[in-house]
C-alpha cells in the first residue's frame, strides 16, 4: 500500500518546495515529517484535522500522518468549524484533547502503515462544507511521472487543503518537480516571483488566468504546461492562453471533489469530445442522462455518503449540466442552482434567507448572472412591502448582507420587481436566466 | 457618448458597492490590478458596463490581449461601442 512518505522517498533527491524565504527538499520534508510523527504519538490511529497555516508545515504533516492516522481532514481555518467533534486538531492547541478521540483505523493501529482516509471539503447545500473521503491511491491516480514533468517548476495559486491545490502539490512532489509557493497576494507580485524562480507550469481557475493575463507580465514567463480547473473553461480563455503560449501544453481539468479525480482535456477546445461518452477516458466511464446531467463512473471508490446519487450501474450524478454541440460535450453549469463565482460556490438558498430576514422584504429570487471575468455573479430580484421606500430598504439589505455573507455571496444587483414568477410546482423559479 | 467618463463613473459606483477603495487619480497608465478594484470589483465593473452600454467586449470580441491599464480598458470598450453602432 503506497503512502505519501513511501512515494516521496523515491524522489528525495529531486523534489523541492520553494517559498518566499526558503527552499525545502523532499529529503528535508521526510526528515521533518519523521520528527513530527515521533513527537505526536497520541495521534496514532486517530482522526486528525490538519489545519493549513503554510504549505511547508501542511505538507510535512500530510507526509507524517498518512499511514499513521486513521483519517486526515484537510482544513482551512474556516472549514475546521464543520468537522466532527471527536477529531483531533493539528497543529495541537490547548483545546485539543485526543484522549477522548475515537480510534478510527481499521486495524486499531497495531501495525503501520494503516489505511488512512483523506477527507476533503466540498460545499454542501446549506453552505456548510461537506466532507468526502478518498484514499491516497485515488488521489494520485492522475499523477504523471516522466523526464519532462520532472524538470517542471510549478507555480501554485491554490492552497493545498483544496482539491485542486492538493493535486498540484502531489503532481509536483511525486514527479520530482519543483513547487513554488508564495505568500504574496498581489497577482503582479506573484508573477514576478514566478518569473524569478523560472516557473514553467501553472494550474489555476479560468478566473485566476484572466487576472494573470491582465498583469501584462505573462510574457516574462516561459510556460510549457498550463492547467485550468475549478470552473468552466470557455473557448475564449483557452484561445487567449494559446495566443500567449502557442506551444504550451494547455489542459483543462474536470475534477469533482466528490468523485475524486475526473479527466483532462488537452485539445485546446472547450468541453470534451462526445466520443468519450462511448469510449470513456482514463478508466472513467461517462454518460449524459435524460436531464442533461453528466454522470461519471470513476475507477476509484466513491464515498458511501453519495449513495443517493449513484445509479444501479455505479454512475454518479455529478449534477453538472451539459449540452452536446457539434461533437463536443459542453458544460453549462450546476443543476442544483449553485452559483460558481470565480471558483467560490454560492448557495442561492443561503443568500435568499439572509435577504428575507430584512423586515419589509416579501419575496426574493437569487440567481446567477453570467460574467466574463468570474464566470458568474450573484443577483437578486426582490418584492417589498409597497408602503416602504426601496432606496432605504436597499441600504438595510446591503448592511445585513455584509454582516451575514461573504463578499462573493452578496448580490451585486438588487432588482425590485412587483411580483415573482412561480413555476408549475408552486415554487419560485430560480433558473439561471443568463448563464 | 464619452466612454471614458462612463467607465470612470462605473468604477466609482462599483467601488462603493464592493467595498473597494479606488486609488486617486485614475490615470491612463494606471494598472487596473492596482486601481483598488479586486477581481470581484473588476467583474462587477464589467457587469455594470454591460448594463449601461449593452455590451461585454470580453465575450463579444475575440480578445486575446487582455487590457492591463485603464487606457487599454477604455479603448476596448470604445472599439466595442463603435462596432455596435456601426
Amino acid at each position: 500500500m503506497p503512502t505519501f512518505e513511501k512515494k516521496l522517498l523515491d524522489l528525495s533527491q529531486l523534489s523541492v518546495i520553494i517559498t518566499d524565504d526558503s527552499k525545502v527538499t523532499a529529503k528535508q520534508l521526510l526528515e521533518q515529517s519523521a520528527a513530527l510523527r515521533s513527537g505526536c504519538s497520541e495521534l496514532k490511529s486517530k482522526s486528525v484535522a490538519v489545519v493549513y497555516t503554510d504549505t511547508i508545515s501542511f505538507v510535512t504533516a500530510l507526509v507524517a500522518f498518512d499511514g499513521f492516522c486513521g483519517a486526515l481532514y484537510l482544513c482551512s481555518r474556516d472549514s475546521i468549524k464543520s468537522i466532527p467533534k471527536d477529531v483531533c486538531h493539528w497543529p495541537i492547541n490547548s483545546k485539543t484533547d485526543c484522549s477522548k478521540s475515537t480510534v478510527t483505523s481499521q486495524n486499531d493501529g497495531l501495525s503501520l502503515p494503516i489505511k488512512t482516509k483523506w477527507y476533503l471539503a466540498s460545499s454542501g447545500t446549506s453552505g456548510m462544507p461537506k466532507w468526502f473521503s478518498h484514499r491516497f491511491s485515488d488521489l494520485i491516480r492522475q499523477t504523471r511521472i516522466s523526464a519532462t514533468l520532472q524538470n517542471l517548476c510549478w507555480g501554485s495559486l491554490y492552497e493545498p487543503h483544496r482539491f485542486a491545490g492538493l493535486q498540484v502539490t502531489l503532481q509536483a512532489l511525486l514527479s520530482g518537480a519543483s513547487l513554488v509557493v508564495t505568500e504574496k497576494t498581489n497577482v503582479i507580485d506573484r508573477v514576478s516571483v514566478y518569473a524569478q524562480q523560472n516557473v514553467s507550469a501553472i494550474s489555476a481557475t479560468p478566473s485566476m488566468w484572466r487576472q494573470l493575463l491582465m498583469t501584462n507580465q505573462l510574457h516574462s514567463l516561459s510556460l510549457s504546461h498550463i492547467s485550468l480547473g475549478g470552473e468552466i473553461a470557455d473557448q475564449g480563455i483557452i484561445d487567449a492562453l494559446s495566443h500567449y503560449f502557442p506551444i504550451a501544453n494547455i489542459r483543462h481539468i474536470y475534477a469533482s471533489t466528490e468523485a475524486g479525480v475526473g479527466f483532462v482535456v488537452s485539445d485546446k477546445k472547450a468541453g470534451f469530445p462526445q466520443s468519450w461518452l462511448q469510449e470513456g477516458v482514463n478508466g472513467a466511464e461517462l454518460q449524459v442522462d435524460g436531464n442533461q446531467h453528466l454522470r461519471i463512473k470513476p475507477q476509484g471508490r466513491l464515498d458511501k455518503s453519495l449513495v443517493n446519487r449513484i445509479d444501479e450501474n455505479g454512475f454518479l450524478d455529478t449534477e453538472d449540466r451539459v449540452e452536446l454541440v457539434k461533437g463536443r460535450v459542453l458544460f453549462l453549469g450546476r443543476a442544483s442552482g449553485i452559483i460558481n463565482v470565480g471558483g467560490n460556490k454560492v448557495h442561492p438558498e443561503k443568500v435568499e434567507s439572509v435577504l428575507l430576514s430584512v423586515e419589509g422584504v416579501l419575496q426574493v429570487r437569487v440567481y446567477a448572472k453570467a460574467n466574463s471575468v468570474l464566470g458568474a455573479l450573484v443577483e437578486a430580484e426582490i418584492t417589498i412591502n409597497p408602503s416602504l421606500d426601496w432606496s432605504v430598504l436597499v441600504k438595510k439589505i446591503r448592511s445585513q448582507c455584509k454582516l451575514k455573507l461573504q463578499r462573493f455571496e452578496i448580490p451585486v444587483k438588487l432588482r425590485q420587481v412587483t411580483r415573482m414568477e412561480i413555476n408549475s410546482s408552486g415554487k419560485l423559479s430560480r433558473s439561471n436566466i443568463n448563464v | 457618448m464619452n466612454i471614458e467618463q462612463v467607465v470612470r463613473n462605473a468604477m466609482i459606483a462599483v467601488a462603493e458597492i464592493s467595498d473597494c477603495k479606488l486609488i486617486t487619480p485614475i490615470e491612463a497608465q494606471t494598472v487596473l490590478l492596482e486601481s483598488g478594484l479586486d477581481s470581484l470589483g473588476y467583474a462587477m465593473l464589467v457587469g455594470q458596463l454591460e448594463e449601461e452600454l449593452g455590451l461585454d467586449p470580453f465575450t463579444e470580441m475575440a480578445i486575446t490581449i487582455y487590457p492591463s491599464t485603464f487606457a487599454e480598458f477604455v479603448v476596448i470598450y470604445q472599439q466595442g461601442y463603435d462596432r455596435k453602432l456601426a
